[in-house]
C-alpha cells in the first residue's frame, strides 16, 4: 500500500463521490461521504511530505505518451495542501449552504451535488500531482465539466449564460493549453515534463510557439488582465461554496502550472520576456483592485480581489528568482485559505440574510455576526499580507523578489516601485474599506448569524492558517529546499 | 518579552494576564542591563529560505534594551490606567487583547534579531493600531474626531472610528510595502536578512546599490516604513484621526508603541549607514538622503506645531504634538550624518524617552478630563484646576517638559537636536525647528489656560488613584530624568548615552556632550515667550478676535491641517475613485464585456450563418470554397517547407 500512497489520496474521493450520489435520498450521510473522502488526502498529503519528502508513485508507461505518475514534491506540496484543506472544509460547509439554495430552487439532489463537488475537488488535486501533458489535461477537463455543471445547476443570476461563458473561456485556456502539450510532445516523444525530458533543446525553432501556447492558456485560466472578465460572472454566480474552491484554488493552479512548466523547463527563454510578465502582473493587480475598491457587489468584489491576488502571484513568477517562485507558490496556499475564508464569510450573508449581497444595504453587521466579522478580518489580513496570517510571508518574499530585480532595472526599476506601492497599497485599501463598510458603523440591518456547521469550517481554515504562519518551516523547508536543488540544476 | 495573546480568556482574568505579561516584559527589559556580552542574541530555527536558516532571532543591545525598558514602561503604566479607564466598556476582552498584542508587538520589533522577525513585529502594530483605533466601531457621534460637517475644498474634515482605523492600515501599510521592497533590494545587494550581518555588510551594500545607481532610492523605500510609521510628511494624516480611539490607546499609540517604531528603526539602521559610508567612501546619495531624513524632520515638526495652535479638540493637539516631536527626533536623526553621529542619534532617543513620559502623561490626564467634562472640546473644560490639582500639577509638569523649559528633560534633548542641527550647517531646518519651539510651548500653555482655567461650570473631581497615579508617576519621571539628565561630568543622560553608543552593535566613538549657552538662552527664550504669550492671553480666557481676512484665512488653513487632507482626497482617492470608475464602465463593461461576450458571439454568429450557405449544395460556391481551400493547403505546405 505505502507505495500506492498518492493513488490512494486521489482514488478515495472518486469513490467518495460516487457513494454520495448512491446516498442522494439522504443529504446529511452524502455530505459526511464527501466530506470523509476528502479528509482522507488532507491526512496522507502531510503523511507522505514529512516521511518521505519528495514522493513519486510508481510509474504507468503509457507508449507514445511517456508514462503516467502522481509526484508530490516540495514544489506542489503546498499547492495539494491548500487544496486539500479547502475542499474537505467547504464540503461541510456547504451542507447548511445548500440546505437553503435547494429550497430557493425547489428541488434537493444531494448526491448530484456532492458527486460534482468531490470530482471537482478530486480533479483539481490530480491535476496539481501530474507528471505528464496528458494527466494533466485529462484531470484538467474533470474539473472544468464538474465545476460548469455546478455553476449551471445551482448558481445564480442568469446561470445558464454564466456557467455557459464559464466553459467556453476555460475551455479556450485549456485547448490552447493543450496544442502547446502536443507539439511538445510529438516532437519530443513524450509528454512528460517531470521529470525535464532530457531531449528538450530538440524543440528547436517550436519552442516559441510551445511555451506561447501553454503560458496563454495558462493566463486564460489565471484570469490575469485582459482574459479576466470570466471571473467576476462565474465566481460571483456560482454557489457560494464553489466560489470558495473555484476562486482561490481552481485558478491559482494556472499559476502553479506556469512555475512548474514553464519556468522550470523553459526559464531561459521567459528571461527575456521579463518585463512584459513584471508589467502584466503590474497592471493585473492594479486593475483588479481598482476594480475591487469601486464593486459594491460583496462576491464581486471577492472576484476582483482574486484577479488582484493572481497578479500577486504572478508577479513573483516574473522576478524569474527562486525567491519570487517561493513566494507564487506560498501565495498558491495563502490566498487559497484566506480567499476560501472570506467566500464563506459572505455565504453566510447570501444563505442566512435573504441574499444580502449588496454592500450599500450593509453595515454594523459586527455587533449581530460578531463571529463572521472576526473570520472575515482574518481572511483580509491574509490577502493584505499581516501577521499573523500566513499571507504576511507570501507577500514578505514576492516584494523582496521584486526588490531584487528592480535593483538592474534602472528608471524602470524606480518606476515600477512606484507601481507596486500603488497596486500592493490597494489590497488593503479594498479589504479595510469593505471591512468598514460591510461590519462597522452604525448598524443598518440584524443580521443572522451563520450555523456552526458553517463557522466550525471557517474557523478550522482559518486556524490553519494561523498556525501555518507560526509553523513556516512545514510549508518553506521542502519548497525551499526543491526549488533551491532545482536551481543549482539549470545552472 | 513574549507577551501574548492574553485577552479572550475570561473577563476577569484578561486584564490581570495582561499586565503581569507587561511587567514580566519589563523586568526581562531592565535585567537585560546586567547582559555584560551586549549585543546578545538568542535564536531558535524558523524555517529555510533557499538553503540559509532564517532564525527566530532575539538581539539585545544597548539601543534594544534602552528602547525596550521604555516601551514596557509606559505601557504597563497605560495598562494600570486602562483598568479604570475602560472599566465597563462593551469590548472589553477585545480592548485587552489587542493591547497586549500591541505591546508584544512593539517589543518584538524592538528586540528583532533579523528584519523577518521585526516585520512581523512592525505589521503586527499596523492590525492592533487598526483594531483599536476602530474600537468602537458602531460609530457613535461623541466617538468621532473633528468637527461633524465641517469640509474643506469639499472634503470632509471629520472621522469616524471605523474610517479613522482604515486610514492607519492604509496609510501604515503603503508605506509599508516600499520598506519591504527595500528589504528586497538590500537582499539583493548581500543576501541576508539578520541585523548583525546586515551591519557587517552595509559597506558593501552601499557599493553595490551605489553602483547600480540605486543607492538612494533604495534608502528612501527602505526607511519609508519608518516614515509611516512615525506619522511623518507626507504620512502624518493617520496619526491625526487616530484620535478617535480610547485616551489610553492614543496613550499607548503616541507614548509607548506604533510611532517610536519609525524612530527606533532609523536609530538602528542610521549608525550603520554612517559608518559603512565614512568607510567605503562619501556617496552624495548618502548625504542626499540625511538631508531630506533632516528637512522632512523639520517640515513636520513646524508644520504639525503650526496647526495645534488652533484646534480645539484637547486629544488633537496633543496628536498634532506628537507628529511635531516625531519631526523633532527625525532632524536628530538626519543631522547625525553631519554633525557628530553619536550625539545626534542619542538627542533624538533621548528626545524618543522624554516624549514617551510626558506624552503619555498628558494623554491620560487628557482622558479624565474628557470623561468628566463630556466633551473632547478645550472651550467646554473649564475651571479644571479648582477640583482637579493633581491632574493640573502632572499636566503642568509634562507640558512645561514638551515646551523645552529647564530643567524638565525635554528641554535638554531638544536643545540638543537643534544644536547638532546647527552643527550640521542646514540653516532652513534649524529655522523650522526653531519656529516650532515657538510655537510648542504656545500651543500646549494655550491648552493648559483653556482647560484649567476660570471657575468650573460643572461639577467635577479627580478621577480614582488607578488613573491618576500613572500619570502623576509618569509627570514626575519626566522632571526627574530631566533633574539628573545633565552634569558636566556624568548624569543619567551620560549612562544611557554610553549604553546606546558603545554597546549596541555598532560602536560610536563618543565625545563629551556640550551646550553652547548663547544657543541654549535662544531656545529657552523662544519657548519662554510662546509660553508667556499663550499665558497672558488665555488665563484670562480671552479669545483672539481675528479681524482682518488674512487671519482668518490662515486660521482656517491651519484648522484644515495645511488642507493636505482635503488634497489627498480630492486627488488619490477620488482620483482612483475616479479612474476605477471609468475604467469599470468604458473598459471592463465598455470595452472587455462587450468585445468578448457581444460581439465575439455575435462575429461567430454571423460567420456561421454564412457558412450555412455553403452546406446548401450550390455548386459554384462549393467550387470557390474547394479551390479557397486547397490554396491555404499548398501556402501551408510551402511554409513548412521553406522553414
Amino acid at each position: 500500500m505505502i507505495g500506492y500512497i498518492t493513488e490512494v489520496a486521489l482514488a478515495i474521493p472518486f469513490v467518495g463521490g460516487l457513494a454520495a450520489l448512491a446516498l442522494n435520498g439522504r443529504g446529511k450521510a452524502a455530505m459526511w461521504a464527501s466530506a470523509i473522502s476528502l479528509l482522507i488526502p488532507l491526512i496522507i498529503v502531510p503523511v507522505a511530505v514529512l516521511a518521505y519528502g519528495s514522493y513519486y508513485s510508481p510509474s504507468i508507461a503509457m507508449p507514445g505518451l511517456g508514462y503516467f505518475q502522481l509526484v508530490l514534491d516540495g514544489l506542489n506540496w503546498p499547492v495539494a495542501l491548500g487544496i486539500a484543506v479547502v475542499t474537505f472544509l467547504i464540503s461541510i460547509y456547504s451542507w447548511p449552504y445548500m440546505n437553503v439554495r435547494f429550497e430557493e430552487l425547489g428541488r434537493k439532489s444531494w448526491g448530484l451535488y456532492y458527486f460534482l463537488y468531490t470530482y471537482f475537488s478530486a480533479g483539481m488535486l490530480g491535476i496539481v500531482l501530474s507528471n505528464n501533458f496528458i494527466l494533466f489535461y485529462i484531470f484538467l477537463e474533470l474539473s472544468l465539466i464538474t465545476s460548469f455543471l455546478l455553476i449551471a445547476l445551482y448558481g445564480y443570476g442568469n446561470r445558464q449564460r454564466i456557467s455557459f461563458i464559464y466553459l467556453i473561456w476555460t475551455h479556450l485556456g485549456g485547448f490552447m493549453f493543450l496544442i502547446g502539450g502536443f507539439i511538445y510532445g510529438f516532437v519530443l516523444h513524450t509528454f512528460n515534463f517531470i521529470p525535464v525530458p532530457p531531449g528538450i533543446s530538440s524543440l528547436g525553432y517550436l519552442i516559441g510557439p510551445v511555451v506561447l501556447l501553454i503560458t496563454l492558456g495558462l493566463l486564460i485560466k489565471m484570469a490575469v488582465f485582459g482574459v479576466h472578465v470570466w471571473l467576476p460572472y462565474a465566481h460571483a454566480e456560482a454557489p457560494t461554496p464553489v466560489s470558495a474552491l473555484l476562486s482561490p484554488a481552481m485558478i491559482g493552479i494556472g499559476g502553479y502550472a506556469i512555475i512548474r512548466i514553464d519556468y522550470f523547463l523553459f526559464r531561459g527563454l521567459l528571461l527575456s520576456y521579463r518585463p512584459l510578465l513584471i508589467a502584466l502582473s503590474v497592471v493585473t493587480i492594479i486593475y483588479g483592485g481598482l476594480m475591487a475598491l469601486k464593486e459594491n457587489d460583496f462576491k464581486r468584489l471577492l472576484a476582483y480581489s482574486s484577479v488582484a491576488q493572481m497578479g500577486y502571484m504572478l508577479m513573483g513568477i516574473a522576478t524569474l528568482t527562486p525567491l519570487g517562485i517561493v513566494g507564487a507558490i506560498l501565495q498558491f496556499f495563502a490566498h487559497a485559505v484566506g480567499k476560501s475564508i472570506l467566500f464563506s464569510s459572505s455565504g453566510v450573508l447570501i444563505a442566512k440574510n435573504n441574499n444580502l449581497r449588496d454592500i450599500n444595504k450593509m453595515g454594523g453587521l459586527a455587533k449581530s455576526m460578531p463571529y463572521t466579522s472576526a473570520l472575515a478580518l482574518l481572511g483580509f489580513m491574509d490577502i493584505s499580507g499581516l501577521p499573523p496570517t500566513f499571507g504576511f510571508f507570501s507577500k514578505l518574499f514576492i516584494l523582496i523578489a521584486v526588490g531584487e530585480v528592480l535593483v538592474g532595472m534602472g528608471w524602470g526599476g524606480i518606476a515600477l516601485l512606484a507601481f507596486v506601492l500603488i497596486g500592493f497599497g490597494l489590497t488593503p485599501a479594498y479589504s479595510f474599506v469593505a471591512m468598514k463598510r460591510i461590519f462597522f458603523g452604525p448598524q443598518k440591518l440584524k443580521a443572522v448569524e451563520g450555523d456552526l456547521m458553517m463557522l466550525v469550517p471557517m474557523a478550522i481554515i482559518a486556524a490553519i492558517m494561523l498556525i501555518a504562519f507560526a509553523f513556516p518551516g512545514l510549508l518553506f523547508n521542502p519548497l525551499s529546499a526543491y526549488v533551491k536543488q532545482l536551481v543549482v540544476m539549470m545552472v | 518579552m513574549a507577551a501574548a495573546a492574553a485577552g479572550l480568556l475570561s473577563k476577569k482574568a484578561a486584564p490581570f494576564l495582561s499586565m503581569g505579561s507587561i511587567f514580566v516584559s519589563l523586568a526581562v527589559s531592565v535585567a537585560s542591563f546586567a547582559i555584560s556580552s551586549m549585543p546578545y542574541t538568542v535564536s531558535a530555527p524558523w524555517f529555510y529560505l533557499l538553503g540559509s536558516g532564517i532564525r527566530f532571532s532575539m538581539l539585545v543591545d544597548g539601543l534594544s534594551a534602552v528602547m525596550g525598558s521604555v516601551v514596557a514602561f509606559v505601557s504597563f503604566l497605560i495598562s494600570v490606567y486602562s483598568y479604570k479607564y475602560m472599566e465597563n466598556d462593551w469590548g472589553w476582552t477585545r480592548y485587552w487583547f489587542f493591547f497586549t498584542f500591541f505591546v508584544g508587538s512593539m517589543l518584538l520589533l524592538v528586540f528583532a534579531g533579523n528584519l523577518v522577525v521585526m516585520l512581523v513585529g512592525w505589521e503586527g502594530t499596523t492590525l492592533a493600531s487598526y483594531a483599536l483605533i476602530g474600537h468602537w466601531y458602531t460609530d457613535e457621534e461623541e466617538r468621532w474626531v473633528g468637527d461633524p460637517g465641517r469640509k474643506a475644498l469639499g472634503v470632509q474634515m471629520w472621522s469616524t472610528p471605523s474610517q479613522a482605523g482604515v486610514r492607519a492600515m492604509v496609510f501604515t501599510s503603503l508605506a509599508d510595502v516600499g520598506f519591504i521592497v527595500g528589504i528586497g533590494m538590500l537582499y539583493y545587494a548581500s543576501h541576508t536578512l539578520s541585523l548583525l550581518s546586515i551591519e557587517r555588510n552595509m559597506g558593501t551594500i552601499i557599493q553595490v546599490l551605489n553602483s547600480k545607481g540605486m543607492l538612494l532610492p533604495f534608502l528612501i523605500a527602505f526607511t519609508m516604513g519608518a516614515f509611516g510609521k512615525s506619522a511623518q510628511f507626507p504620512f502624518h494624516e493617520w496619526l491625526v484621526t487616530a484620535m478617535t480611539g480610547p485616551t489610553s490607546i492614543s496613550a499607548l499609540i503616541h507614548a509607548a508603541t506604533m510611532v517610536n517604531a519609525g524612530v527606533y528603526f532609523l536609530l538602528r539602521f542610521a549608525p550603520m549607514i554612517i559608518v559603512a559610508s565614512a568607510a567605503v567612501g562619501a556617496y552624495s546619495a548618502v548625504s542626499s538622503f540625511f538631508t531630506y531624513v533632516l528637512i522632512i524632520g523639520a517640515l513636520t515638526a513646524f508644520m504639525m506645531a503650526s496647526m495645534a495652535i488652533t484646534s480645539n479638540e484637547l486629544k488633537l493637539i496633543l496628536a498634532y504634538s506628537t507628529s511635531s516631536q516625531l519631526g523633532y527626533m527625525f532632524m536628530g536623526i538626519g543631522a547625525a550624518y553631519f554633525a557628530v553621529p553619536s550625539i545626534a542619534l542619542f538627542a533624538s532617543m533621548s528626545h524618543l524617552i522624554s516624549q514617551a513620559l510626558f506624552k503619555a502623561a498628558m494623554f491620560m490626564a487628557a482622558g479624565v478630563l474628557i470623561h468628566e467634562y463630556s466633551s473632547r472640546y478645550i472651550k467646554d473644560m473649564k475651571g479644571a484646576w479648582n477640583e482637579m490639582k493633581i491632574t493640573g500639577i502632572a499636566f503642568a509638569l509634562a507640558a512645561l517638559s514638551l515646551a523645552g523649559i529647564p530643567p524638565l528633560s525635554g528641554f535638554w534633548d531638544k536643545d540638543l537636536i537643534l544644536e547638532v542641527t546647527l552643527e550640521s550647517g542646514n540653516i532652513v531646518a534649524y529655522v523650522l525647528g526653531a519656529l516650532g519651539a515657538f510655537l510648542t510651548a504656545f500651543y500646549i500653555f494655550r491648552a493648559f489656560s483653556i482647560v484649567f482655567s476660570g471657575k468650573p461650570e460643572k461639577e467635577v473631581k479627580e478621577g480614582s488613584p488607578i488613573e491618576w497615579v500613572p500619570y502623576l508617576l509618569l509627570s514626575l519621571a519626566t522632571l526627574l530624568f530631566g533633574v539628573f539628565w545633565y552634569y558636566p561630568n556624568g548624569g543619567l543622560s551620560s549612562y544611557i548615552y554610553s549604553v546606546i553608543s558603545t554597546r549596541s552593535i555598532v560602536v560610536l566613538p563618543t565625545e563629551a556632550i556640550t551646550f553652547n549657552p548663547a544657543d541654549v538662552a535662544l531656545s529657552v527664550g523662544i519657548s519662554l515667550v510662546g509660553l508667556g504669550l499663550a499665558l497672558g492671553i488665555y488665563l484670562k480666557r480671552r479669545e483672539l478676535a481675528l479681524k482682518s481676512g488674512a487671519l482668518i484665512a490662515l486660521r482656517n488653513f491651519l484648522y484644515d491641517r495645511w488642507l493636505i487632507n482635503a488634497i489627498y482626497y480630492r486627488v488619490f482617492v477620488n482620483g482612483l475613485q475616479w479612474i476605477a470608475g471609468g475604467l469599470r464602465s468604458y473598459i471592463e463593461f465598455g470595452a472587455f464585456d462587450r468585445f468578448y461576450h457581444v460581439y465575439v458571439p455575435r462575429a461567430i454568429t454571423w460567420v456561421a450563418d454564412k457558412l450555412r450557405g455553403y452546406q446548401k449544395g450550390e455548386i459554384s460556391r462549393l467550387l470557390i470554397t474547394m479551390l479557397f481551400g486547397a490554396l491555404i493547403m499548398a501556402l501551408f505546405v510551402l511554409i513548412v517547407m521553406v522553414m
